[in-house]
């Protein structure tokens, strides 16, 4: 199944011009779908929302209640009280260097792939690409007692560590998919202007394979500054934390300061969705290049 | 691809009677790309599957896995006995099912529905906001729908009630009988627009000369979809649905940890998953949440197998 950029838009299928749909199916097919964008980002205008109010302001009887001007507490709370910068800056830098240890590693094992030829290299890809159905959860707790074991719990390593393996499989899948296509004549000069394995792959492979390694990147970060769960388990201490602990400083056993919750909230979506509306683009081809077979 | 550091070779005087580590050192490129990222696979991703072997033991932490005593199925027999059972393998499936009748569905539906829009930048805007709540955490997810839900100016009870449906706000978060349908929906509000990019991509790989030639032979829209492009994209939907079976006792974890941690909602929340975490991390019975995972994953590699085995009668394998 061959889908390029032009095609996944949806080009608009000619020819149908003579049988078009009648106006009120096409009237009815709008509406429903403004409806389902509307209920898509309802509950994002409504937390945005939220996020500006003052505490009294949330009694009301409306379902959305716009703020009467901009209430920047809340912000002020979360960035004093709620640790979020550091806790912003430990989700970065863990993160960051997930996503930069999967790319290079993943280039590397992707073009030993591609264009070498070694003993048991269709073995060790499907070793890899199997990695991919390993459920997370399930590692939890062998991970858990690993770490123990090791002195890492409450170290960032424990965490990126295994965020980079799980890194790898999709990675290396999009990457090397994406090195086929690159013709061989270019690294052929290249040895033979006596450029050595790692010149060719950091002065060549590496330029050409940016869009690869962009779109890899991009959903790495969108997965792993999401992560909740094993940070959850491996972290105990404050130090390390990241950015998702900063909510659960804002809610009590009897009472729970909403407007700062939801702040913090707004502030660990942001980099996601600003990355998202960026890079749409990178996005998709990576979701149907890995999801879709051929 | 023989490079100048393989000069060391020359030492050796026959090539084949190379000591392993020499050959090793000759080929350090290819070895120094393969094995970083090998060793973190194996390490964080097929090591831990070791912790399977602990079902068999009454494993602790201070004896360490060789020093623990071996018990053979004891925990598997306390699983199947517990008063849990039923309850958390009931949970599991009906929490899927219901995912997978409301969630494998409605994607390709709205695939369907997008692809009959001409109108290029309405398209665009549906199929971007459609897709935006997939990127967010489910930690944010479920923090809105708890506010969104709740009893005091929660928005749900204030339309219900300025509507006139209920007198009394409903505690949605602590009533068991609504704890499935929010789960439901919350994962149909997130994950929508992730697989309707897929569907897209897969309807807009169909080719359009079908379409034109159905046109001159006077079928309409519907007949078009129904003869055409669902059985063109036949194949990515069985895709799906063959991963969607295999994964029949994954009902869900972040989701459900986070939404249906109220020991109230315990009767329909508790799933394999979330049940082995909560005993093995939480309450420390390593062994007993081995064998519960272990458990699960074998029932999981048989249904794989099985509807593998369908699709391969239809015509499309995963392998």
């Amino acid at each position: 199944m061959k889908t390029t950029a032009s095609a996944r838009l949806g080009k608009p299928s000619k020819g149908n011009k003579q049988n078009a749909p009648s106006p009120v199916l096409k009237v009815l097919l709008h509406t429903v779908l403004w409806g389902i964008a509307l209920l898509q980002i309802f509950p994002l205008v409504w937390l945005i929302n939220y996020s500006f109010l003052k505490s009294g302001e949330f009694f009301g009887k409306s379902i959305l209640k716009w703020p009467e001007k901009l209430e920047w507490t809340n912000y002020v709370n979360a960035f004093t009280y709620g640790s979020v910068p550091k806790f912003m800056l430990n989700s970065f830098f863990i993160t960051m260097v997930t996503i930069l240890v999967a790319a290079i590693l993943s280039v590397m094992l992707s073009y030993a792939f591609v264009r070498m030829q070694w003993k048991l290299r269709k073995a060790t890809m499907a070793l890899i690409l199997l990695g991919m159905i390993v459920p997370i959860h399930a590692t939890l707790l062998p991970n858990f007692i690993l770490f123990d074991w090791l002195h890492l719990i409450d170290n960032p390593l424990s965490l990126i560590l295994p965020y980079i393996a799980f890194s790898l499989p999709i990675s290396m899948l999009i990457i090397s998919g994406f090195m086929e296509t690159i013709p061989r004549s270019i690294e052929e000069s290249a040895v033979m202007d006596g450029c050595s394995v790692f010149g060719i792959i950091f002065r060549i492979i590496l330029p050409i394979t940016k869009p690869a390694i962009a779109t890899v990147c991009i959903m790495n970060f969108i997965s792993w500054w999401n992560e909740f769960i094993m940070a959850n388990t491996f972290l105990t201490s404050e130090t390390f934390k990241t950015l998702p602990f900063s909510i659960m400083k804002f809610t009590g056993q009897y009472s729970s300061n909403y407007g700062a919750q939801f702040a913090v909230m707004t502030l660990i979506a942001l980099p996601t969705v600003i990355t998202y509306l960026l890079f749409t683009e990178q996005m998709s081809r990576g979701i149907t290049a890995g999801a879709v077979k051929g | 691809m023989r490079t100048p550091i393989s000069a060391s070779s020359t030492i050796t005087i026959s090539p084949r009677a190379k000591p392993l580590w020499k050959r090793f050192l000759s080929q350090w490129q290819v070895q120094a790309m393969i094995w970083p990222a090998l060793i973190f696979i194996f390490v964080f991703s097929y090591l831990p599957m070791y912790g399977v072997l602990m079902a068999f033991q009454d494993y602790s932490l201070f004896k360490g896995f060789f020093g623990s005593q071996w018990t053979g199925l004891k925990h598997f027999e306390a699983f199947f006995h517990s008063p849990d059972f039923f309850r958390v393998i009931r949970n599991t499936i009906v929490i899927s099912l219901l995912k997978l009748f409301i969630g494998f569905p409605a994607p390709i539906l709205l695939a369907l529905m997008l692809n009959e829009v001409r109108n290029m930048v309405f398209k665009r805007v549906i199929q971007t906001i459609s897709y935006l709540p997939h990127f967010l955490s489910w930690v944010i997810v479920s923090g809105f729908t708890i506010s969104l839900l709740s009893v005091d100016n929660g928005s749900l009870n204030i339309l219900l009630q300025s509507l006139g449906l209920t007198d009394k706000p409903i505690n949605f978060l602590s009533t068991p009988e609504y704890f499935w349908g929010i789960i439901v929906t919350t994962n149909l509000w997130k994950e929508i627009g992730f697989a309707t990019i897929v569907y897209l991509a897969a309807i807009a790989g169909v080719d359009q000369s079908m379409y034109e030639a159905a046109s001159i032979d006077g079928a309409n829209k519907f007949k078009q979809i129904f003869l055409i492009t669902l059985p063109s994209i036949t194949p990515v939907i069985l895709i799906f649905l063959i991963l969607n079976i295999g994964g029949l006792l994954n009902a869900g974890f972040d989701d459900l940890l986070l939404l249906g941690s109220s020991p109230m909602l315990r009767d329909v929340a508790d799933v394999i998953d979330t049940y082995a975490y909560r005993v093995g991390i939480i309450n420390n019975r390593f062994s007993y949440a081995a064998a519960v995972g272990l458990f699960k994953a074998i029932i999981s590699v048989g249904l794989l197998t099985m509807a593998n085995y369908l699709a391969r009668r239809a015509g499309s394998s995963l392998w």
